[in-house]
This record gives structure tokens, sequence and C-alpha cells, in this order.
């Protein structure tokens, strides 16, 4: 029996509960706005009718806003985008046909913020394409350390040896006898399979949403899915894997209940890779 | 009401155009674009200010440094960053602007003096790191340059 308060379709109601169970786990801002947050995700996970109210998510806009002007330029950019998903889920609940309006707000939204970081690897950066930046990354980012080591046989000591050669000199100076800086054959080649596979799910992901018709809707959806599931494995930026799949619940039909359940699923995944260093358990 | 609904999730030419469909987007794109403007003439670090520049580059602001030199008679020496600072720093190297630098050197100069030694002068230097392309030995790139005078006596 519906309750007296608004229905929403499944899978608008399953990304309302995601999107406040990442709040409540992954609050941001000073503590007075993480509080606040809290709090909003609380209620809304408790009581259906709360969640499932425009102005509790508007609120919720503006406390992530205003934590990100408090902070500002340190939020990490899926702090912009729960603000705007936030304000997206409030624009789409205060109006006549929430799920239509919510399930094109957050293809926009997943295009467009595809397609920034698309033109940040593949034009603007100096050190992506030729891949500097992950051949780097790899080897003096704590959080890949499992993973190099599992995938390129490197030892703990090796690795220490290579961030101690990747240590900055002063401007112009060089050292007469310094550090060889040998990258093994496994560092490089996962260095180029994360650059340019990175770089080409990006874009298809971009492609699809901004792009795809009504028909390649499923598509998307599993595109999305592989990408969050395969990149937070090794960049456990959880926030952003988390609301990229609360974001694409609601694209979900309410008949489709084994993509919601890839989606749930993929939710639990993401968190999983933080919670747990799984490269290290599996590492010999 | 299921069918409705689903049916109800296919969404019209209208509410495709709608600016509750449209407002959100045109604010995420706003902010990537200031972001830009900001990361080519301001030095913002292209990994934050809401540009979706996230592993796309080295320069984050963990790969950038910023060197501090005091200077008073008979004293000229370079510091570290105290715990204390180290958030004033962060800020400044993420995004170098005179408000962040100012409040990093009146941190220094306050903790100087906390402990009893002058500084008539604060220097900062914020340096990004270049990786060589095909060596990767890394050296420091020049992103700003102040000095800060401070009275003799406060």
């Amino acid at each position: 029996m519906n309750p007296p308060d608004r229905a929403v379709a499944a899978p608008l109601d399953a990304a309302l509960v995601l999107t406040a169970i990442l709040l409540l786990l992954r609050p941001s801002g000073p503590f007075y706005i993480r509080f606040a947050l809290i709090a909003l995700a609380t209620i809304a996970l408790l009581a259906p009718s709360i969640r499932r109210d425009w102005m509790v998510w508007l609120a919720a806009a503006g406390a992530v806003a205003a934590g990100i002007v408090a902070d500002w330029p340190m939020p990490d950019n899926h702090i912009y985008l729960l603000a705007y998903w936030c304000l997206a889920l409030s624009l789409a609940l205060g109006g006549a046909e929430p799920e239509a309006v919510i399930a094109r707000s957050a293809r926009w939204l997943i295009g467009l913020a595809f397609l920034c970081a698309v033109v940040w690897k593949g034009l603007l950066s100096p050190d992506y394409l030729d891949g500097r930046f992950f051949t780097v990354t790899l080897l003096i980012d704590d959080r890949f350390a499992d993973a190099v080591m599992l995938v390129s046989g490197m030892r703990e000591a090796d690795v220490v040896s290579a961030r101690q050669g990747l240590q900055a000199l002063p401007h112009g100076a060089a050292l007469a006898d310094g550090p060889a800086i040998v990258v093994p054959s496994g560092v490089r080649a996962m260095a180029a399979v994360l650059t340019w596979g990175g770089l080409a799910i990006e874009t298809a992901t971009a492609a699809l949403f901004l792009w795809g018709g009504e028909r390649l809707r499923r598509l998307r959806l599993v595109v999305l899915l592989i990408f969050c599931v395969a990149t937070y494995a090794l960049a456990p930026v959880t926030g952003f894997g988390c609301l990229l799949l609360a974001m694409g619940m609601v694209a979900c039909r309410s008949t489709e209940r084994g993509l919601q359940a890839a989606f749930v699923a993929g939710f639990v995944l993401v968190l999983f890779y933080t919670e747990v260093p799984w490269a290290g358990l599996i590492r010999p | 009401m299921t069918t409705e609904i689903a049916n109800s999730q296919l969404p019209t030419p209208k509410e495709a155009r709608s600016w509750r469909v449209v407002l959100p987007s045109v604010v995420l794109v706003a902010v990537a674009l200031a972001q830009l403007v900001l990361a080519y003439r301001a030095d913002l670090s292209p990994w934050k200010g809401g540009g979706f520049g996230m592993f796309s580059t080295l320069d984050a602001p963990g790969f950038r440094d910023v060197r501090v030199v005091v200077r008073a008679p008979g004293r000229s020496e370079t510091l570290t960053i105290a715990p204390s600072q180290e958030e004033l720093a962060t800020r400044a190297v993420t995004l170098p602007t005179d408000a962040r630098l100012w409040k990093l050197a009146e941190a220094v100069e306050a903790r100087e003096r906390r402990y009893g030694r002058p500084v008539t002068f604060v220097g900062l230097d914020v340096v990004g790191r270049d990786v060589d392309a095909v060596t990767l030995a890394v050296t420091e790139r020049p992103i700003r340059h102040v000095d800060y005078g401070f009275g003799t006596t406060r």
C-alpha cells in the first residue's frame, strides 16, 4: 500500500536512498556543515516521505555548496557534482514528472562531467597522453602501491627507491650522479593501459550520455557500471564512484530490477574497495 | 501505478527542455569554465575548482611545494612548514593568490615572533614539479614568488 505522501518510481527512490547513504558516510566541509548533512541524510533514510520532499534536497544542495565555499578551493570535484546532483533532485521532486526530469538531468550531468575530464586529459594536460602521469603516479601514490606490487612484482624496497629518485630538485639543478629511475615493464604497461583505457572509457561515457539516443540507454548504463567498478578498484575516490552509481540508478526503468540490483551491487563494491585493502590481501 | 510511473520516466520534449533539467548543468558548465580560467590565469591546480581535471596531470596540490625564507638583521634561513601551518600552505600552493600567500607569511612571522626570533621579511616560493618525459628526472618549476615585509617593532 502506498504511503499517503508522493509515490515515486523505485529507481528514483533507490537513488535518493543511495545519495543519502553517501551523504551520511562521506559528509564534507566544516564540522557544522557535516553535522547538517548527517542530520539531513539520517532523516531522509528513516522517513520516506521526507526523502521525497524537494526542500530536503534543496537544503542538502545548499549545505554542500556552503561547504565548498567555506573550504574553497580544496574540495574534490565530486563534491561539486554532489551539489549539482542534490539541486537536480530538488528540482525534479518539486515538479510534475520527477522521474522524467531527473533521468534527463542525470544524463546531462554525467555526460558533462565526463566531457570535462576528457578535455583535461586529452587536450589540456601536458603530461597525460605520453604516460608520464600514470607512470609517476603508480610509483609515488600510496593508494596504488599494493596494486603496483601485485602486477609488476616490485618489492616494497624497489618502490621506495623509485620514490626517492622522483624527489624534486631545486629549479635548474641536476644531480651529478643521480639515482637512475628504473621503471619495470609491468609498471609501464600498467601506466599505458590506465592512460589509454581510462581516456577511452571516459570518452565513450561522455559520448553515450550526451549524444546517445534512447536506444543506447542500457549500453551507457553498462559502460558507466564498468567504469565505476574498474576505476575505483584502483583509485579509491569512494565519493565519486558512489555518486555516479546513485545518479545512474535513475535511468533504470522500474521493471529493470536486474539493472537496479547491478547499480546497488556496484555501490557496495566501491565502498568495499575503500574499506578493505583488497590488493594487499591477495598480494603474495 | 507501476506502468504509469514507468511510462512517466520517458521524457517528453517539453520536459527535456525544462529549466528544471537544464539549471544544474548550466551551473556545472559555468563552474568548469571558471575553473579553466583560474587554472590558466591564477595557477589554480587543475585537480581542484570543479573542473574535473583530477587524475589528468601531475600538477596536483601534493606535487607542489612552498619554500619559506625568513630574513632579519643577521639572519637569513629557510624554514620548513610547521604542522600548524600545513593547511595554510596547502591552500596557498593549490591557488597561490596574494591573500593566501599573505596569510601564510603572517602565520610564519607570528610563529617566529612567538619563539623570540625576529623576522623582517618572509619570502615565499611556490613551485611545481616537472617530470622529464624520457628520463623521469624531476625538476622544480617556479609558479609564484612573493616577499612580504614586517615592521621591526610589533
